[in-house]
């Protein structure tokens, strides 16, 4: 299909309303591009076809090319370094959360009933969990637990004569706090 | 000296590669990808820039930023659909932030440097077809200065890129209508903004500013 100027000059109002055809709409912006005459009659029936045909691209200098590269790249950097930070403090939330359970499970277990409460001797479940958060230690690092290649020991120690369990906490480096 | 040669090997292979392949191989990590990508794409994306914002350094610095946006989102990227819909789609979004703020600045500044400037910029005319785009630009961003941002983009995707209007809804993330909204209002608002500023275009062409 080709145009002729009488044709595309038919067409300028329904390009205008978007009322035409993909292909028709393709023709009409081909004979805008080559055709003088034509672009002058578009511009006077709707001053809004003087934008009707692709616009090159721009030209990017060199220089400016690297600049923009180097911008992005410093920008990628910066990004990186942002989400290396933000999975820190999630690490620790995570260490610090799975540090909660361990002592709440402890207690829970500790002031519980059950046997061994049945068998403690004396005062409340609070008296008898009070020693155990005072004893709470990180484990020597020449005892038998302690800090390790990977990871850091540490122990719940209830005290000479406590029923209390003694518990151990074995943590990664990595989300040790 | 052996990794010298594989990564300039490996850029040598990316170039060959289309963009979805360079975004899916840049996603999983390989800078080489990634920035031919960038090298690749900086002249549609600087173009779009500053063609929204009307100001050429404006433009390379929003490039950077919409490019920086690519690498952080390019996991939400799905390569089932185009690479440029889903990279205009950024570049518009961010170019219209962008001039948001500025007339917000403007706004707040009561100055109108960036236009004084273009009307220095105007007078300047030159011959060349190169001038006569530029010219032709420069008419657009004096005369679009009314248009909102999604007007702006909508204009000018439909007719300086030629995107038609399933594509167009697609980069600014709405219903076609809406997008067929936004050309008949952009029109209507540049018809009315040219013979205010260029009374005389349509008699005798672009340059005939009163």
């Amino acid at each position: 299909m080709s145009f002729s100027c009488p044709d595309v000059r038919a067409r300028f109002a329904p390009y205008a309303a978007e009322a035409l055809a993909s292909e028709e709409r393709r023709f009409v912006r081909e004979h805008l591009a080559g055709c003088e005459a034509c672009r002058e009659e578009a511009v006077a029936a709707d001053p809004t076809l003087l934008f009707a045909a692709n616009a090159p691209f721009e030209d990017v200098s060199a220089a400016d090319r690297a600049r923009i590269l180097e911008g992005v790249r410093a920008g990628v950097a910066l990004k990186q370094a942002e989400r290396r930070l933000a999975g820190g403090p999630v690490r620790r939330k995570a260490a610090v959360a799975a540090a909660a359970a361990v002592v709440v499970l402890t207690l829970a277990l500790s002031t519980s009933g059950g046997p061994r409460r049945a068998s403690a001797p004396t005062g409340p479940a609070s008296a008898a969990v009070t020693p155990a958060f005072t004893a709470f230690v990180k484990a020597s690092a020449d005892g038998p637990a302690g800090e390790t290649g990977t990871a850091t020991v540490y122990e719940i120690a209830p005290g000479a004569g406590s029923d209390e369990p003694r518990v151990v906490w074995i943590v990664d480096r990595s989300l040790d706090i | 000296m052996e990794l010298v040669y594989s990564e300039s090997r490996r850029r040598i292979e990316v170039e060959a590669l289309p963009d979805r392949e360079l975004a899916v191989a840049a996603r999983g990590g390989d800078s080489a990808a990634f920035e031919t990508l960038v090298t690749r794409k900086l002249p549609a994306v600087v173009s779009v820039a500053r063609r929204v914002l009307g100001d050429a350094e404006d433009a390379r610095d929003v490039a950077q930023m919409v490019f920086v946006r690519v690498w952080e989102e390019l996991h939400r990227y799905d390569e089932t659909y185009s690479f440029n819909t889903w990279l205009y789609r950024i570049a518009t979004n961010l170019a219209i932030d962008f001039l948001r703020s500025a007339r917000s600045r403007e706004r707040a500044h009561g100055a109108t440097l960036h236009l004084v400037r273009m009307r220095e910029e105007l007078s300047a005319s030159q011959t060349t077809r190169g001038a006569e785009d530029r010219e032709l630009n420069r008419v657009f961003e004096e005369v679009s200065s009314r248009l909102s941002g999604k007007q702006k983009a909508a204009f000018l995707l439909r007719e300086m890129e030629d995107k038609d209007t399933r594509e167009i809804a697609e980069i600014l993330n709405c219903g076609e209508s809406t997008v067929r909204n936004h050309l008949f209002n952009a029109r209507r608002i540049l018809r009315r903004e040219i013979a205010r500023l260029y009374p005389n275009l349509a008699s005798h062409g672009p340059r005939s500013k009163a």
